[in-house]
């Protein structure tokens, strides 16, 4: 009886241990849950990978083209047509896909390439030429495709001859450096599923600085460049300088809506900037434009603000990432006589005045004449910023409140105007809802990138517009993170020593710090409204 | 006396009234509206459908994932009421698939008026218009379109595929086309530029004038309208009746040209490698190029393997004169 007795006592026991432990691991599973309902997370980009960019070309769906500017909001007034022509003429140059010397295209210089997915976007065939000795990518719109063409960098599918598409990836892994059959090696900082990434070295091998872009690619191995069968070029010594740490990184922008931010006033930046003083001074933020070496008017393209405007940037970026030599950038950035080619005259992308058909001029009509890079420039004026998600859900709207009160819109001040009178009516005088106050900030040694540009310290970068951000893939200038909660994280940093093994200077705090303190504080609904809410631009 | 100068105000006072009234409804301009915009997927090309009767059609990119249609109707007569275009114009949708058209008679509105129609939609847009008296302007979409009038101009460019369009009176003016265009008017003139994959032009009357075209082949089948051609990159076959025919090109395939009273001109780079085969009933053939040995007297026929020879240029012509420079 006692052995019973004993048996039905430990059995009680065992019911109570084990409903115990039952009654433990729901109660830890349902806080875990809850809790992991609670914890804010990026939604990540609007409309999934699948239906933008690459996402579409994969599934053979031709990637949408930029929009065209949208009537004034505030006068009514839309594009003329020429205004439309030059935008339309502007998406078919930046489509383009370069071939090096000036008569080894496929198809006639500016014409839709027949077959392809995009005739205006090709993959497969050449329709233009020009493309320098190195370069970081052979057609604009390749690092610009996110989530549509004239965006950020993004994906595109690195098989495009074959019938079946593979995933989308990152351009700069396999397409670029290998289309056509140059022989590029891909540096590690590259990755299959990584931004697309240009490279600037910090210093030079003497010490001084350096700064300047360093092109990933050559034109060596070309199988459609009969003219430079000699070419034996060399990559720069990438994995070297990545050891040494003298590489900084920088991510594509996107060219959405650049003509409404350079119709924007010097003054009405600097008013801006007056009206949160004293929010900024209670913050700790400062601030200060960065302006140009001529004419001391404010530069705000890029980065650091180092380009004055769209035009300069187009032509900068046609030598600086193509190769492309032009009226702005004349002097190829690699000069090398065995791979420039007897039949490629520099400057190459220039107003066209020859008297044959070569460079497919029709002199009746300027949008032949002019070159590739000026209309490039035209395209990205009358293009219209990013549309933000229509219907915003109730986390989101809120979200933008949170964003105003924890001091975030100090610095990205959600809405400039244009300029009262402009020769474009449908750029004059309307709102640009940019999310930026086109100023440059002290972001701490955390982002710190150790290059200058114009008045832009070692440190300092321009605010990026946010407009966009709920369809980008990557953040902050050098792509480090595609976790919004992560890039907000990212703008606090403490105040740093100098480094002198990597030449770094003493860093002050980020400017942003104030800010990021009050976003932390924030509870997790608020700061996952703020999350919904940058999802939603 | 009092009552006659009465009845001669009041009589004057109406006439002021009526012709007030009939001012107003002479001369007033009045202005209908009509503008809606459909959602449409990118994962599907747009077709769009317009059949109208008259009117201006305006086809553009705009961005994706909609379409706006906006018409305005502008008359003198004052007839289009607030309904003009609830009862006059049919929109209907299946998925991405769009027809416009103006309903059979109600599209017309009494006095003077002008319709027009604007309809922005996604690059990935297939076009099949046809109109009844009206000019039309495509802009910007991939293709292939498809446009037809029975009288007015028709303005297609930047064009990613084919192109063919047809007008039985009108001009017709094609710009940056990626594939094949097939112009054809009844009586106008033909413009193409930038179409290298080639172009078929045909007009009754009227000038044709190619502009950087792939192979292609152009044809005035009566009256004096010229033909004009400046960088063909593929074969030509030009045929006038009256008009001079006019080629400055580099040459990269064979050229047949033709006239049968006008003159023919032929300008070609130094040291291009050709074979002229050139002959005028009634004309002179007159040879202006440094690498050709001049004829010493007036000819009719010539016929040469210049620099060592190369693809054929045959020029045939009953009275005018032939220019080979």
């Amino acid at each position: 009886m006692k052995v019973v007795r004993v048996m039905k006592g430990s059995s009680f026991l065992s019911v109570v241990v084990i409903a115990g432990v039952l009654i433990l691991s729901c109660a830890w599973a349902f806080t875990r849950g809850f809790t992991q309902a609670l914890v804010p997370r990026d939604p990540g980009v609007r409309g999934g990978l699948a239906n933008t960019g690459g996402g579409l070309q994969q599934r053979g769906i031709p990637i949408p083209h930029p929009p065209l500017i949208s009537p004034n909001p505030t006068t009514g007034a839309t594009v003329n047509d020429n205004e439309r022509a030059s935008f339309v003429e502007g998406i078919n140059r930046a489509g383009q896909l370069e071939s090096t010397c000036d008569r080894c295209a496929d198809v006639t210089d500016g014409s839709p390439v027949p077959g392809e997915l995009d005739p205006v976007f090709p993959q497969v065939h050449t329709n233009s030429n020009g493309l320098g000795a190195r370069h970081n990518a052979d057609q604009c719109f390749i690092c610009h495709a996110h989530p549509v063409l004239g965006g950020s960098g993004g994906f595109i599918v690195p098989n495009p001859s074959d019938s079946v598409a593979e995933p989308a990836e990152n351009p700069q892994f396999r397409l670029i450096p290998h289309r056509f059959g140059r022989q590029n090696v891909v540096p590690a900082f590259e990755e299959q599923y990584g931004p697309i990434r240009e490279v600037r070295f910090k210093f030079k091998p003497d010490g001084t600085r350096d700064g300047g872009v360093h092109q990933l690619w050559t034109v060596r191995g070309s199988t459609n460049d009969p003219t430079i069968p000699n070419c034996a070029l060399t990559q720069p010594d990438f994995a070297a300088q990545f050891a040494a740490g003298n590489l900084s990184f920088r991510i594509p922008l996107q060219m959405l809506g650049l003509g409404l931010i350079e119709s924007i006033q010097d003054r009405e930046i600097l008013a801006h900037h007056e009206a949160t003083a004293a929010q900024q001074a209670r913050l700790g933020i400062a601030g200060h434009p960065n302006r140009s070496g001529n004419d001391g008017t404010i530069t705000r393209f890029g980065w650091k603000a180092q380009n004055k405007s769209i035009t300069i940037f187009a032509g900068e970026a046609y030598n600086v990432e193509m190769g492309i030599t032009n009226e702005a950038f004349p002097t190829p950035t690699e000069e090398d006589p065995g791979c420039q080619g007897p039949e490629k005259p520099q400057p190459n992308d220039v107003v066209r005045t020859a008297p044959d058909d070569t460079r497919n001029q029709a002199f009746n009509n300027p949008l032949h004449i002019l070159p590739d890079w000026q209309q490039f420039q035209l395209m990205m004026r009358f293009t219209d910023g990013p549309t933000p998600d229509p219907n915003p859900n109730a986390s989101a709207q809120r979200g933008r409140a949170v964003f105003e009160q924890i001091g975030c819109a100090v610095c990205h001040t959600p809405q400039m105007q244009t300029a009262p009178v402009m020769l474009s009516p449908v750029l004059q005088d309307r709102p640009v809802n940019l999310f930026s106050d086109l100023l440059l900030h002290h972001m701490g040694a955390n982002l710190a990138d150790n290059i200058l540009q114009g008045q832009a310290g070692p440190d300092e970068f321009r605010t990026t517009p946010l407009w966009g951000v709920g369809q980008r893939i990557f953040f902050m200038h050098d792509g480090r993170t595609s976790d919004l909660l992560e890039a907000i994280s990212a703008h606090f940093s403490n105040p740093a020593p100098p480094d002198p093994r990597h030449h770094d200077p003493a860093y002050p705090a980020s400017e942003a710090n104030g800010v990021i303190r009050n976003f932390n504080a924030l509870s997790n609904a608020d700061k996952q409204a703020v999350l919904d809410f940058l999802r939603s631009l | 006396m009092k009552v006659m100068r009465l009845i001669g105000r009041l009589s004057f006072l109406a006439v002021a009234i009526h012709l007030a009234a009939w001012a107003r409804a002479g001369f007033a301009q009045s202005v209908r509206e009509f503008h809606r915009t459909l959602p449409v997927t990118v994962s599907d090309p747009v077709t769009l459908e317009v059949q109208l009767s008259e009117g201006e059609l305006q086809i553009a990119y705009g961005r994706q994932e909609q379409v706006s249609i906006r018409a305005i109707a502008r008359t003198a007569g004052a007839k289009a009421d607030n309904e003009f275009f609830a009862t006059s114009l049919s929109v209907e949708q299946a998925g991405n698939h769009l027809r416009l058209r103006d309903l059979s008679g109600k599209g017309r509105v009494e006095g003077e008026s002008r319709i027009v129609y604007r309809i922005d939609v996604p690059y990935w847009t297939e076009v099949l218009s046809v109109m009844g008296d009206g000019k039309q302007t495509i802009t910007g979409v991939m293709g292939p379109v498809i446009a037809a009038t029975r009288k007015g101009d028709i303005k297609v460019c930047y064009v990613s595929k084919g192109v063919v369009a047809k007008t039985g009176l009108g001009n017709l003016d094609l710009e940056v086309i990626g594939e094949r265009v097939e112009a054809k008017t009844g009586n106008g003139n033909i413009s193409c530029i930038r179409a290298v994959q080639g172009v078929s032009a045909e007009t009754e009357d009227g000038d044709i004038v190619l502009v950087v075209v792939g192979p292609s082949n152009a044809t005035v089948k009566t009256g004096i309208g010229r033909i004009e051609v400046t960088g063909a990159k593929g074969s030509l076959l030009g045929s006038t009746v009256k008009g001079d025919l006019q080629v400055k090109a580099m040459l990269y395939d064979d050229w047949r040209l033709s006239s049968a009273s006008g003159n023919i001109r032929v300008e070609l780079p130094p040291a291009t490698r050709f074979e002229v085969d050139a002959t005028t009933n009634f004309g002179e053939v007159l040879i202006d190029r440094d690498d050709i040995e001049k004829p010493s007297t007036k000819v009719r026929y010539f016929q040469q393997k210049v620099n060592g020879g190369g693809k054929r240029i045959e020029v045939r012509t009953d009275s005018g004169k032939i220019v080979i420079r």
